[in-house]
């Protein structure tokens, strides 16, 4: 019987943790961050929404507490559990895109909590080998609510030899 | 004649990614990829530069779309797709056209290409618009 690749052992894992939701607090939206967002995307804080969240700040932060330590990190700098359930080492990940529904605005100073559920995991064939699909679905909640959904893409190819 | 009839086209967005601009996205959204400020190391995966990280070109889809609106409307919904990368050195133009209307919701057709006229990063919003004037 032939050994699973890399790639395939990675979407078993992923399939494991298909539907399995996680709470996690992400603390109190510091108005000084979502700034420094908005100076990071547009060079500056632009006057006609200084004083509002830039819509895509809380979806494009890949870790809300101190992170992995450095020494846990792969050689592509990327944390080797992203998801929190399964190991993703040796896989290039990158972001594939996002779709999001803005149920209302970001208020600066809100605290935050976010659901996070693996929803898809689908290994395809490419002309450049086989291809992971992941879809994480986030669902951003205030001391109120729902503020936004979205739905996350991310695709895995095996390292270059 | 509204600034949101079908066919209206948002004034287009050029960027000039830089090492710095991507340093500081990686910073903020505490993104430790290489790719993104390492040139070596994304040498090492066949590109030409450090790359411009896949949210930050969402981001400036949708920058591109609230300078259009401004006070007009809310995004309600929005979506990208990353399909070519872009790397420092790239000069990038979002541009965008109001494709649908329905009652005050507008859908609109964006991408993102480079100086090549590759597309990096097509999207697509739906907004609601909230000034009566502006509703057909």
């Amino acid at each position: 019987m032939t050994e699973p690749s890399l790639i395939e052992r990675v979407w078993r894992a992923a399939k494991d943790n298909l539907g399995l939701s996680r709470q996690a607090a992400l603390g109190r939206i510091d108005p000084l961050h979502l700034e420094r967002f908005a100076v990071a995307v547009d060079g500056s804080v632009r006057e006609d929404v200084r004083g509002l969240a830039t819509p895509l700040f809380l979806s494009s932060v890949l870790v809300w507490g101190a992170g992995p330590d450095e020494s846990e990190l792969l050689p592509d700098g990327n944390a080797a559990d992203p998801f929190s359930g399964f190991d993703v080492a040796g896989l290039r990940l990158m972001a594939g895109g996002q779709a999001l529904v803005f149920h209302r605005e970001l208020v600066p100073g809100a605290s935050m909590t976010v659901e996070v559920e693996l929803s898809g995991a689908d290994l395809k064939p490419a002309s450049s080998g086989p291809l992971l699909v992941l879809s994480v679905d986030r669902r951003y909640f205030d001391e109120t609510g729902l503020v936004i959904e979205c739905r996350e893409t991310f695709l895995g190819r095996e390292a270059l030899a | 004649m509204s600034f949101a009839d079908v066919e209206t086209t948002l004034p287009e967005l050029e960027i000039c990614p830089t090492e710095i601009s991507l340093f500081r996205f990686s910073s903020v959204t505490w993104n430790p990829h290489r790719i993104h400020y390492d040139k070596p190391y994304a040498a090492t995966e066949g590109y030409p530069g450090v790359l411009v990280q896949g949210h930050l070109h969402g981001c400036w889809l949708i920058s591109a779309v609230n300078r259009w609106l401004g006070e007009k409307g809310r995004i309600e919904s929005f979506s990208w797709e990353n399909r070519h990368f872009a790397t420092t050195g790239d000069t990038l133009t979002v541009t965008g056209r109001v494709a649908a209307a329905d009652g005050d919701l507008r859908t609109l057709e964006l991408k993102t290409s480079n100086q090549d006229g590759v597309v990096c990063a097509p999207g697509r919003a739906v907004v609601r618009l909230t000034r009566e004037e502006e509703v057909a």
